[in-house]
Parts: structure tokens; C-alpha cells; sequence
């Protein structure tokens, strides 16, 4: 293993986790992490390696600065468009009673929250967890099952 | 048994005008732009939902890096020659696509601002921040005293061993969580406090990392951590406090430490 692979298999998680927490989507900040990562290999040889992994949160968070102002740029661009779809606050009080369920998992609950109330398909959300489709397809079928008990006893 | 569940779902997140679950997710990071971290607080503030579903999104497990990471990486890196240009241009054009794709592409739940129209102004991009350095991370080292209770039951330094668990395997994320606990019961442990601000230094949580710092330097840390100066330095450079980072950059320069070419750097840097 030489200098570069052992760099990158010391400081891959940390640096992909940063990069997930500056741009909060898993497909977005593996994108962020190869950049970091192949900027990394083309200046190996002029960057000491105690600035790592230093110099490579440097480089996502750049990069991560770069992406935000993208979306900053696109949300104006959409701001002076007709909307889509009425953007107002519904009548009904908003009750996602699904999120207090002890019984499922923070994953369990985020699928479902992104399945039908973000109205994401289970690619969708495969690529914005860093799930494969069969694993969101589990959960799902796990929480709604459990739901689905629990909506059976439910006094209404 | 999923239309029964959809049935009794309500409003979808367009509809309530709540932001994408990515936008709610990097607000623990301190790269996205201040207006639109304002827009989501405001939201959150006043939506109890995205309030329970942002704390969930906080809980899910730590991830790994995904395999086809690795393989873009070390794929890229480990071919030479005149085919390690082409494989690396290729990469980076597929990365470029990607991108160009996410920007233009249709996205779920753009327009959500909340009490705003649609065609309301937008504010400006944020200003370009202050120059800013890179940090190597300080060595694990705790006073010879330290390691000597933490071989007894002092309970202190027994919790100080796992929450430096994340710091010693350079995973600057968990160890920032994991110190702050441990400070917020044991506030008075310097070294806590000083790998804290170290860890936060590291992601770039920098008005938390100076706090955390200057909680270590008041409790005497300096005293076992020579590299608190330069580490409070850059914390206060990226925070704004230039004319403070100046005066401890220039005596980190002029003094014969090993800190003294970084110092220098920095200081040319920050400029006259």
C-alpha cells in the first residue's frame, strides 16, 4: 500500500462524514470526498502529511461553499418562476405522530417521513441515505408492518 | 396496508413548505450560506414536525464511506501513466456532469420559504470568508498526572479515556459530540476542553472551537499544550477576531518553537 492509499483508508470516514454534514445528501458528499481525495493525489507530493486530514476538510469545505452558492444561484433562478404547487400552510394541524414511535429506529422513521411526507421514491432515498433500495424496501415494509399494529389499537 | 398509512399522513412537506431533509441536515455544519440557515431555523422554530424528523435524521448511524468512494479514489489513483490522465479526466468529468446535474436538474421541495412569496428577494450570497489555513491535529498527549488517575477510579479521567476514542481514530465529527458531553459533565477538565476546541478546529465549527479553547487556556491547558496559542489563533483569525489571531501569531513568530514557520505563514497571510 503506498503513501496515497494509506492516507486515504486513514482519513476516508472522517472526511466523508465532514463532507455529509456540510451538504447533508450521501451522494452529494461522496462527490465532495472524491474531489477532496483526488486533489490529495495531485499534489501528494508537495503536502506534508500531518496537515492531513486537515487539508482535506479544507478542500470539502470549499468545495462545500462552492455547492451551497450553486444552490443559492438555482433557488433564485426558481424564486422568479410560477410555483409548482401552492406553497401554503395547511388548515389542518400537522400531527406526524409516526415520528413517536419508540418502537422503530431514527432509519425506520426517516424513510418513512422522506416516503410520504417528502413524497421520495425508494431510489431517491437509497441515494440521499446511502442506503441500496432493497434496504430502504426493509424498512418500509418493517415500519409500516409495525404501523400498522399499532394503528389497529389506536383509540379514534 | 401503505394506503392505509398515506391516508392518515397529511399534508406532504411541499404542501407545508418545509425544506429538504438536506438542508435540515447540514444545519449542524456551518458551511450553508446565513440566509438560508436563517429561512430554516425560522421554519423550524415554528414546525414541530421538521423539529421531531431533524433530531431522527441526527440519530440515524454514523456512515461509512460508500464503496464506490473507494473505488473512484483509489481506481483513479493507482493507474499511471498516460492512462492515469485519461481515467482522471474521466472522473472528474463525471463528476463535473453530476454536478451540473444537481443544479439544473428538477429538484423535491425547492420553494419553501416560509411567509415569504415565491417571487420575494432573495439576499445576497454570502461575502467571501477571511483567509484561512490548514490545521494539523494535535498529537493525543495528556500530562503525565492525567494518565497516572486514569489508571486509578478517579471517574474524570475515566470518561476522559472514551470520549477521546473518536479523536484518537481522527474522526473529528464524533469526537466533537463525544467531547462536548464530557465537558458539560466534567466542565472544569482542561484537556477536555482542549481537544474539544481542537475537534471542532477540525470541522470547521469555529466560533464553538474558539469558546472551547478559551475555556482550556482559562483552566491553565497551555500549560501541557503548546499548541493551544496556535490553535486559539486560527480560531479567532476564522472567527474574526484578526487584530487578537495577529498579536499570538506574531509572538508564536518570533519565538524559536516549532510552531514558528506555520505562525509566520499564517500571520503573511492575514496580511499587514
Amino acid at each position: 500500500m503506498d503513501g496515497f492509499d494509506a492516507a486515504y483508508q486513514q482519513h476516508a470516514r472522517a472526511v466523508f462524514r465532514y463532507a455529509l454534514k456540510c451538504v447533508g445528501r450521501h451522494d452529494v458528499a461522496e462527490d465532495l470526498a472524491a474531489e477532496a481525495f483526488l486533489e490529495l493525489h495531485r499534489h501528494f507530493t508537495s503536502i506534508r502529511l500531518d496537515e492531513l486530514p486537515g487539508w482535506l476538510f479544507v478542500v470539502v469545505r470549499n468545495r462545500s461553499v462552492d455547492y451551497w452558492r450553486r444552490k443559492a444561484v438555482e433557488q433564485r433562478y426558481l424564486g422568479g418562476m410560477p410555483p409548482g404547487e401552492p406553497n401554503v400552510e395547511p388548515a389542518a394541524p400537522f400531527d406526524p405522530w409516526w415520528l413517536r414511535v419508540d418502537e422503530l429506529k431514527p432509519v425506520h422513521r426517516v424513510c418513512l417521513h422522506l416516503r410520504y411526507v417528502y413524497d421520495l421514491d425508494r431510489a431517491e432515498i437509497a441515494r440521499r441515505l446511502g442506503l441500496t433500495e432493497t434496504q430502504v424496501k426493509g424498512y418500509l415494509q418493517y415500519a409500516r408492518e409495525l404501523l400498522r399494529k399499532r394503528f389497529a389499537v389506536r383509540p379514534e | 396496508m401503505s394506503e392505509d398509512f398515506e391516508a392518515n399522513v397529511g399534508p406532504t412537506a411541499r404542501q407545508r413548505g418545509c425544506p429538504p431533509p438536506e438542508h435540515l441536515m447540514a444545519l449542524a455544519g456551518d458551511v450553508v450560506p446565513d440566509d438560508l440557515r436563517h429561512e430554516v431555523s425560522v421554519h423550524l422554530a415554528r414546525c414541530a414536525a421538521c423539529q421531531v424528523f431533524a433530531a431522527d435524521l441526527a440519530g440515524l448511524d454514523e456512515p461509512a464511506p460508500p464503496a464506490s468512494l473507494e473505488a473512484r479514489v483509489i481506481g483513479a489513483s493507482g493507474v499511471r501513466g498516460r492512462w492515469a490522465v485519461l481515467v482522471a479526466a474521466m472522473v472528474l468529468a463525471a463528476i463535473g456532469l453530476s454536478a451540473w446535474w444537481r443544479v439544473h436538474a428538477p429538484q423535491v421541495a425547492v420553494a419553501y420559504r416560509v411567509g415569504t412569496s415565491a417571487a420575494a428577494p432573495v439576499a445576497p450570497i454570502a461575502p467571501v470568508p477571511a483567509p484561512r489555513w490548514v490545521v494539523a491535529p494535535p498529537a493525543l498527549v495528556l500530562p503525565a498526572a492525567t494518565v497516572l488517575v486514569m489508571r486509578g477510579s478517579d471517574p474524570k479521567s475515566a470518561a476522559l479515556t472514551p470520549a477521546l476514542e473518536p479523536y484518537r481514530k481522527s474522526d473529528y465529527v464524533a469526537a466533537a459530540t463525544s467531547l462536548a458531553a464530557f465537558t458539560a459533565a466534567h466542565p472544569d477538565s482542561a484537556d477536555g476542553w482542549f481537544y474539544l476546541g481542537a475537534s471542532q478546529l477540525m470541522i470547521d465549527a469555529d466560533a464553538d472551537a474558539r469558546t472551547a479553547i478559551e475555556k482550556a487556556a482559562s483552566l491553565g491547558a497551555d500549560a501541557s499544550h503548546p499548541e493551544l496559542e496556535w490553535l486559539r489563533a486560527t480560531a479567532e483569525a476564522r472567527t474574526g477576531a484578526t487584530d487578537s489571531a495577529k498579536r499570538r501569531l506574531s509572538a508564536l513568530c518570533e519565538a524559536n518553537g516549532p510552531l514558528k514557520g506555520r505562525a509566520c505563514e499564517a500571520l503573511r497571510l492575514l496580511g499587514p
